[in-house]
């Protein structure tokens, strides 16, 4: 008798830590979405109310409205100046994000490629030399990137964000990539370019494919973090038409106090946190896989 | 299998056939090689070390940025940091940051993954589900939180308020102590993901025999998470040591959306001195030094790490 309450007790509170989780997990994000589809009368009411009366979307469409080129969309009139920068941010990052991405993988999967089959002088030094890299506190490129690029003229431009962001995820990409090459036999690659393959053709039509969750898992995270990232963005972007994301959610929070339309800021947050975590979740599998197969650890 | 990948070479290089031929397999895949990892060897060298070592030559000088001059004073700038209180006060912070955030972050992502290792129904949701935070960029989650701190209509005040255990909505953020601890929560829930993630490999890397013949022998499940479970995980634990450490030492994002230092500079870390310095005051050479610190304290933390987990395999 006393095990089986054991066990009920055990069962009880292993479910309750479940449901805990996911509160935590999920619970900031209801409420965001829930500030950002209530009428501004509805949010300031005491005690709130967990679900909106009425579904108000004049937030979102401030904020795509413009895109439309209407000052009035569905009936509703479009308030200027903040939302109209969020477009803007989203454009920026996606551009930013991707080009970066591109970068890091092609070039990430090269090098990877070469430290996971070929032999060659200084292979110890220069995969050393990465991990260091790795490890060196990102903190430090922030003052001299900022005085470089106004030296040479180089700040508010996403291609050179971009490269910014390629090469400081490069080490880590290397890093996971050569664990994925490791994982494929090199017998596949060896009896293509005896049938008369070149290296590249191997590469792209044996390798690349075979190592497909590894570039995935890998390409998400290099997106995640150039969509996020915000201190160098900060300082590199200061001009509105070239903005990302998290600086434009930054500057959103920050005034909170000021702009009575919180609304509006909710809806920035929910726009900005929509992309990556839609790519997380639909390739969830392939990252935690990326993440599980010691990737984090190299 | 020599003879294709010399045409291969043939091909590339066209007139220099000759001496390619000869060429041995080990030179070639020198070659190789040192293609493949030449455009990655470039970015990092530009990106990365250029920078490096140009904010190491920023921080010996005076480098503020409207003046023309920028006399070499070798140290000073690391110095005169030491005899700043206002710098000692941020680097205690920082330390209080760093060891609430590492203990918070090991304890939700150790529960998270022990609860994500056991097998039912909705596990893999559950797996994708706790992902989503780490998917979150960094200033929207000070944001999130914000909105939930928030004095007029937060959710925390709002939940308070219905239970019954506060008459009046309260500023949190506006509390010097409070906001330091939610400051905490916030980027403990960022960053828990990855931390679960990494436990959860390592307790899957656990065979089950080990459990199995525990059991058999009579060990209590407590007994078999003291002797198996946490020993085991030990690798798992310097992973998440070391990459938590760097992560709080160098926390900025949250700081900036969340309280941007306030109240009272209850929540300036050296990151956030360090910006406030070269990008409100200029002092570029301050600033870098601060970074310098930073990264050596990173630097000791990890190698700290390193000796007390290679002293106890010896």
């Amino acid at each position: 008798m006393i095990i089986n309450n054991k066990t009920i007790y055990t069962k009880l509170i292993i479910f309750i830590s479940r449901i805990l989780i996911g509160v935590f997990v999920l619970g900031p994000f209801y409420w965001l979405f829930l500030v950002s589809i209530k009428t501004p009368i509805e949010y300031l009411e005491v005690p709130p109310s967990w679900i909106p009366k009425q579904l108000y979307l004049k937030n979102y469409i401030d904020i795509f409205g413009g895109i439309f080129g209407g000052r009035e969309v569905f009936g509703v009139q479009i308030a200027p100046g903040a939302a109209q920068s969020i477009p803007i941010a989203l454009l920026n990052s996606t551009i930013v994000a991707i080009l970066a991405t591109l970068i890091c993988l092609i070039f990430g999967s090269f090098a990877a490629y070469a430290f996971s089959r070929f032999n060659f002088r200084y292979k110890n030094a220069l995969f050393l030399g990465y991990i260091i890299t790795r490890m060196l506190p990102g903190l430090i490129l922030v003052i001299p990137i900022f005085l470089i690029a106004q030296i040479f003229g180089l700040s508010n431009n996403r291609f050179v964000l971009a490269i910014i962001y390629a090469a400081i995820t490069l080490p880590f990409t290397i890093l996971i990539l050569k664990n994925y090459f490791d994982q494929i036999p090199y017998d596949l690659e060896e009896a293509a370019l005896i049938d008369g393959c070149s290296r590249i053709g191997v590469l792209r039509t044996i390798t690349l494919p075979l190592a497909m969750p590894g570039l995935i898992a890998t390409g998400i995270i290099v997106f995640m973090m150039a969509w996020g990232e915000f201190f160098l963005a900060l300082i590199l972007m200061s001009d509105n038409a070239k903005v990302t994301i998290p600086v434009v959610v930054a500057r959103f929070a920050m005034e909170q106090f000021t702009i009575a339309d919180r609304g509006l800021i909710a809806t920035c947050g929910i726009v900005a946190t929509f992309p990556p975590v839609i790519l997380v979740l639909i390739f969830q599998k392939y990252i935690i896989q990326g993440l599980l197969s010691g990737g984090i650890k190299g | 299998m020599d003879q294709p990948l010399f045409n291969n070479i043939n091909l590339k290089m066209g007139g220099m056939v000759l001496k390619v031929n000869k060429f041995s397999l080990k030179n070639q895949e020198n070659i190789f090689s040192w293609i493949f990892n030449i455009p990655s060897i470039i970015i990092v060298l530009l990106v990365m070390l250029y920078p490096m070592l140009y904010a190491l030559w920023t921080s010996l000088h005076r480098y503020v940025f409207y003046r023309k001059t920028m006399p070499f004073i070798w140290f000073s700038n690391y110095l005169s940091l030491l005899h700043d209180e206002e710098f000692i006060q941020s680097a205690i912070r920082t330390l209080v940051f760093a060891t609430l955030n590492l203990s918070l972050v090991i304890l939700i992502g150790f529960i998270v993954a022990l609860v994500l290792n056991q097998d039912f129904k909705f596990r893999g949701i559950m797996r994708a589900l706790v992902l989503i935070p780490w998917a979150v960029p960094p200033t929207a989650s000070g944001l999130v939180w914000k909105m939930i701190y928030d004095p007029q209509f937060g959710l925390l005040n709002g939940i308070l308020r219905s239970l019954g255990l506060i008459q009046e909505y309260i500023p949190w953020l506006a509390m010097p102590r409070i906001a330091f601890v939610f400051l905490v929560i916030t980027t403990a829930w960022r960053q828990f993901p990855l931390v679960a993630m990494i436990f959860l490999a390592g307790l899957q890397s656990i065979p089950n025999d080990i459990y199995e013949a525990a059991k058999v022998d009579g060990a209590t499940s407590f007994q078999r998470f003291c002797k198996i479970t946490l020993p085991l995980l030990r690798g798992s634990f310097f992973v998440v040591l070391v990459l938590q450490t760097m992560f709080s030492l160098r926390a900025f994002d949250e700081i900036y959306s969340l309280t941007y230092g306030g109240p009272a500079n209850s929540t300036v870390t050296m990151s956030f001195y360090m910006y406030f310095a070269a990008f409100n005051k200029m002092y570029f050479g301050r600033g870098a030094a601060i970074a310098y610190i930073i990264a050596l304290i990173t630097l000791a933390f990890s190698l700290f790490y390193i000796k007390i987990f290679y002293r106890e395999e010896t």
